[in-house]
């Protein structure tokens, strides 16, 4: 965004919430998360050397039909290296969600999801665990706006709103499904001795 | 260095710079952090890129975002201008749990916060391309060659101001190695 009128200002607001609710509610809806997670695991572990070829001519070659065609075939081969990650996707039994960022925690320890994560492969089977972070990015909120009596201010001089749009993030721990029912049990019990910030070692 | 000790040595900088009279908007918090790095050794381990403004670091970019998520840090409107970054309420959680880190690195945040905080966005802009060029074309170049390497970069800066930062910056780098000198002599010393 470059810069806008003064009477643009409210459609503006509109315009960057609606975004926040898209990252909040869809892109970082943990289900959705969950399989780029499953995807990536089966990309690492079919592709040669777990990366994308750098050969230009192989690189093209390879399209969507390609990938899922090899990942309704790994789903039904339980000897392939990727057969996992590729049933949890064709199967939809995708690793659940055992624990989120929240307000409340993150008073106590800002890092409370990853300490859940660590606790977590300490006690369930590391490879049955995921941890996710990702936060939107680039939050276009300060930009120059003309106002009526032609002067050029900042959007957040003008804007209540603006100055409270939230930046969405989301920590996410995942858990295989097999293992929901006794993790979620585990955490509820240990939530409060696993989120203590733990002192600074050198 | 783990991404909360980054935080921790993000967030002491900015108390610094605070305190110093910055201005202290993203575009000043990406330019000063660039020195700690590339000038005083912190491993902070960014990758810095020339940008429109001089280096610039998305990875950066996208830590200062996800610190306003967690409200370590914060925005706050200063009319009729931009706004400056100041620290968030959560900012006191890092810098209780993280004070070796703080400690570890103070002299090097103080050293780039008493240096580079009164500064303009124009002038950071300068000095740190500066110090980009001298990086790339070695600290041995000649002040010439290096200026006109930055103005090859940056052809709206003139000559004469090129110079100057460069000047700037060999006095940095002159304060930096006593720095370093001083932290050999107390490790010596432990």
């Amino acid at each position: 965004m470059l810069g806008i009128e003064q009477g643009g200002l409210q459609s503006a607001e509109a315009l960057l919430l609606a975004r926040y609710f898209m990252f909040a509610q869809l892109y970082f809806h943990p289900v959705r998360r969950i399989y780029d997670i499953h995807l990536r695991d089966y990309l690492r572990a079919w592709l040669h050397a777990g990366q994308y070829s750098i050969n230009l001519t192989d690189h093209l070659s390879l399209t969507d039909n390609d990938v899922l065609f090899a990942i309704q075939r790994a789903a039904r081969d339980s000897a392939l290296p990727e057969h996992d990650p590729a049933r949890r996707i064709v199967e939809r039994d995708h690793f659940r969600l055992l624990y989120e960022r929240n307000p409340i925690d993150i008073r106590t320890n800002i890092d409370a999801a990853r300490a859940v994560y660590k606790a977590a492969c300490d006690t369930f089977p590391e490879s049955l665990v995921r941890y996710d972070s990702v936060v939107q990015r680039n939050v276009p909120i300060d930009f120059p706006v003309l106002t009526s009596d032609g002067r050029i201010v900042s959007s957040l001089d003008l804007s209540d709103t603006l100055n409270n749009v939230p930046v969405a993030k989301a920590d996410y721990v995942f858990i295989a499904p097999e293992h929901r029912d006794t993790a979620k049990r585990w955490l509820e019990t240990n939530r409060d001795t696993i989120i203590a910030p733990k002192e600074e070692v050198e | 260095m783990e991404r909360l000790q980054r935080v921790a040595v993000i967030v002491s900088l900015v108390e610094k710079l605070n305190s110093k009279g910055s201005w202290s908007g993203e575009t000043h918090v990406q330019k000063t952090m660039y020195f700690p790095q590339e000038l005083l050794r912190v491993p902070l381990e960014y990758d810095f890129i020339l940008y429109k403004h001089g280096p610039y670091s998305f990875d950066l970019s996208d830590d200062i975002t996800a610190m306003r998520a967690d409200t370590l840090l914060k925005l706050d409107p200063q009319p009729p201008y931009g706004p400056r970054i100041v620290l968030g309420e959560e900012s006191e959680q890092v810098k209780r749990r993280f004070p070796k880190t703080i400690a570890q690195y103070n002299a090097e945040t103080s050293f780039v916060a008493e240096r580079l905080g009164p500064m303009r966005v124009v002038e950071l802009e300068r000095v740190a391309t500066a110090l980009y060029v001298t990086r790339e074309l070695g600290e041995s170049a000649d002040c010439e060659s290096r200026a006109r390497r930055v103005r090859e970069l940056k052809p709206h800066i003139s000559l004469e101001q090129a110079c100057d930062a460069l000047r700037q910056v060999d006095t940095f780098i002159e304060g930096a190695r006593t720095l370093h000198a001083a932290h050999q002599n107390v490790s010596a010393h432990a």
